[in-house]
């Protein structure tokens, strides 16, 4: 790219004013977009807006707008738009002006040559007072550092350059600006541009990059002094279904990982563990408008279990997350958020029971927690997809545990069951092939009552002192399908998954149903 | 059971300690498989509690099946070699698929058996078959 640094006119002393100008119509603009963005729906809006418009949490951690790089103008002192950042709460962004250029004169010019690198102070001319080749970025909202790239006139030449970043909170339209001509630059340059000619000429590049800085949304509820994703409070009601704790107030807040980065609340929305369910008959079901959209801390009385969801802005990317307020156990590895959700998660990795008995396919876990952090929760972790694994069997994926999450240590085990005691269903051979009789019929038979002998096997295997290093044996293993969870427990006799205790379910219906996050993936 | 899982088994020294025995594929003279083994004790564990189940979603799928009720210590481990050879040859004529060099595990259920023999399927799944008790016919088939 050729950029030309023309000739100085009449006009180079009314450089700055046009700048302003500029900014100023840029500011009404920004500030008109900025006003046309409703702040917190209302309403009938704000109700169609609800449980539609609320994705699930996709992915954990950072998340950051794409950086924008452009090069200055051939038109130098012409304000370019280079960034939109409509956001009334601003964006940190890392600024970036560098550049290589070379810089010479005209024959009858005050002589000047320079090859370089540039930065935005830009290169002093003989005979000029300002900095040819000056660039600054503005926008209509700026905080903190203030002008991100004050005018200057330190531009001499030599000097050591090097690419100059500054960090800044900004929002609305952001435009970039160069100075074309040094004011004061008027001879002899006058008389060369009125010939035709250039009076210095530049190649090269010249460039701008806005990075937007990666942040994640961090939601969480508080209640009895802990703040998490996952909250477990005592039973709403008893297996009678009779009210011991008709609602906790459990305190939500979206804030921003790190904290200064600006965020701003779009949705806040309860959904139901079980929507069905009648809820107290005084104190009635759980108020989402007690977290009205908008804020970032509310305070709210649950009544029953279910997810606080929340959409919200952090640093201008639109992230999305959920709390979930569950009813304590006495089992008590189920007292975690990632054992619960990773538990429900499990039918969606094996299809059971939505997808045809032919396209299901056994899926193996652990149930780890981190060694290494304090108090860390423990989660359920997937083993990929075993090649060879289909809905009679988990395939040899889960033999070697070594491949799960560095500095775990393993709780416990378990795999998916895809298929009902009852089904009729075909297994596959050792080669993967239907197996016929040798009139060519397939061989097919009726799905058992609980654990397979295969099942057991597996949990005497991995009771093997020290074949999995990391193990606190004994370890029990369990068979997930539906919310029914075999326990296979290596102390007791094959079967003892179907006498009381050897099993249990995790309840659907009622004021301490498990709520279900989709797309749910654990947190490590 | 695979062969890949008994080699990985066998090369933790497993099958050595003890363990973890695989009768159905040890290569023994009779017909029937070790009853003293891990896995064949889990069968008879595992259907003495089937067919002692009283609850109702149990009650269902074992009528479906056509097994019987009864209490968990009327199931029996049969060791009788004549017994089994007869068992491995009505699992061998009703499948059509002969692995008669197989050992069986052979379950006495009242007046029903079952026959569980190791033909190749994959993942250690076994079929196993429920028969009268002249093991003339055959009353299912059962994936376990």
């Amino acid at each position: 790219m050729k950029l030309a640094a023309r000739r100085g006119s009449r006009r180079d002393s009314t450089r700055l004013s046009l700048m302003v100008d500029a900014l100023a119509v840029a500011v009404v603009i920004a500030a008109i977009i900025s006003c046309s963005e409703p702040l917190v729906p209302t309403g009938a809006v704000r109700d169609q807006m609800r449980r539609p418009q609320v994705p699930k949490r996709l992915s954990f951690g950072m998340q950051q707008l794409p950086p924008i790089t452009a090069s200055l103008a051939a038109e130098p002192e012409a304000p370019d738009t280079i960034a939109a950042y409509p956001f009334p709460e601003g964006i940190i962004v890392d600024i970036q002006i560098s550049g290589q250029i070379n810089l010479a004169s005209h024959s009858m010019a005050a002589p000047i040559n320079y090859s370089g690198p540039l930065d935005y102070r830009g290169i002093r001319v003989p005979l000029g007072n300002g900095c040819l080749l000056q660039a600054t970025v503005m926008f209509t909202q700026i905080s903190g550092a203030g002008n991100p790239f004050p005018n200057t006139t330190d531009c001499l030449i030599p000097r050591t350059f090097s690419d100059y970043t500054v960090r800044a909170k900004v929002g609305g339209f952001g435009i970039m600006v160069r100075s074309a001509k040094p004011s004061g630059n008027t001879y002899p340059c006058d008389s060369i541009r009125s010939a035709g000619d250039q009076c210095y000429m530049v190649d090269g590049q010249q460039t701008i990059t806005i990075a937007p800085l990666p942040a994640a949304l961090d939601f969480k509820g508080t209640y009895g002094g802990k703040r998490s994703r996952g909250l477990f409070v005592d039973p709403f009601v008893d297996s009678l279904n009779q009210t011991i704790h008709p609602y906790y107030t459990i305190l939500f807040t979206d804030s921003a990982n790190t904290r200064e980065k600006p965020l701003r609340n779009l949705l806040h929305a309860w959904s139901f563990a079980d929507p069905s369910d009648p809820g107290h008959p005084y104190w009635h079901k759980t108020d989402d408008n007690e977290c009205p959209d908008g804020v970032s801390y509310c305070a709210v009385n649950v009544k029953e279990t279910g997810t606080m969801d929340t959409q919200s802005r952090v640093n201008g990317t639109y992230q999305s997350d959920g709390v979930s307020i569950y009813c304590r156990d006495t089992l008590t590895v189920l007292n975690s958020d990632g054992v619960r959700q990773g538990l429900m998660a499990v039918n969606d990795s094996s299809g059971y029971p939505s997808k045809p008995e032919t396209d299901r396919v056994e899926r193996a876990f652990l149930i780890v927690q981190d060694s290494v952090t304090p108090g860390a929760e423990p989660y359920v972790w997937f083993f990929p997809k075993a090649a060879n694994a289909d809905g009679c069997q988990v395939g040899d994926s889960f033999l070697d545990w070594s491949g799960r999450p560095v500095n775990t240590r393993v709780l416990a085990g378990g795999h998916a069951h895809a298929f009902n005691p009852g089904d009729i269903v075909v297994c596959k051979d050792s080669t993967g092939q239907v197996k016929r009789d040798k009139d060519g019929n397939i061989i097919f038979g009726t799905v058992q009552l609980g654990a397979s002998t295969f099942d057991w096997n597996h949990l005497r295997f991995v009771n093997i002192p020290n074949l999995n290093p990391g193990t606190v044996l004994p370890i029990k293993e369990y068979a997930v399908k539906g919310n029914e969870v075999l326990i296979l427990d290596p102390s007791k006799p094959e079967g003892s998954e179907q006498l009381p205790g050897g099993s249990f379910i995790w309840p659907t219906k009622g004021r301490c149903a498990w709520p279900k996050r989709t797309n749910y993936l654990p947190e490590t | 059971m695979t062969f890949s899982y008994i080699r990985q088994l066998i090369s933790v020294g497993a099958l050595t300690t003890g363990l973890i025995a695989t009768p159905v594929l040890a290569q023994t003279n009779g017909a029937c498989a070790d009853t003293t083994t891990t896995q064949a004790r889990g069968y008879r564990d595992y259907y003495g509690v089937v067919v002692s189940r009283t609850d109702t979603a149990a009650i269902r799928v074992r009528n479906q099946i056509g097994l019987p009720s009864m209490s968990n210590s009327q199931v029996r481990l049969v060791g009788d070699t004549a017994v089994c050879r007869i068992a491995s040859q009505a699992y061998d004529a009703t499948l059509e698929v002969p692995y008669p060099t197989q050992p069986v595990i052979v379950l006495e259920l009242g007046t029903k058996r079952v026959v569980v023999k190791d033909i190749g399927f994959r993942g250690g799944v076994m079929m196993n078959l429920l028969f009268d008790q002249a093991y003339g016919t055959l009353l299912h088939r059962m994936w376990r």
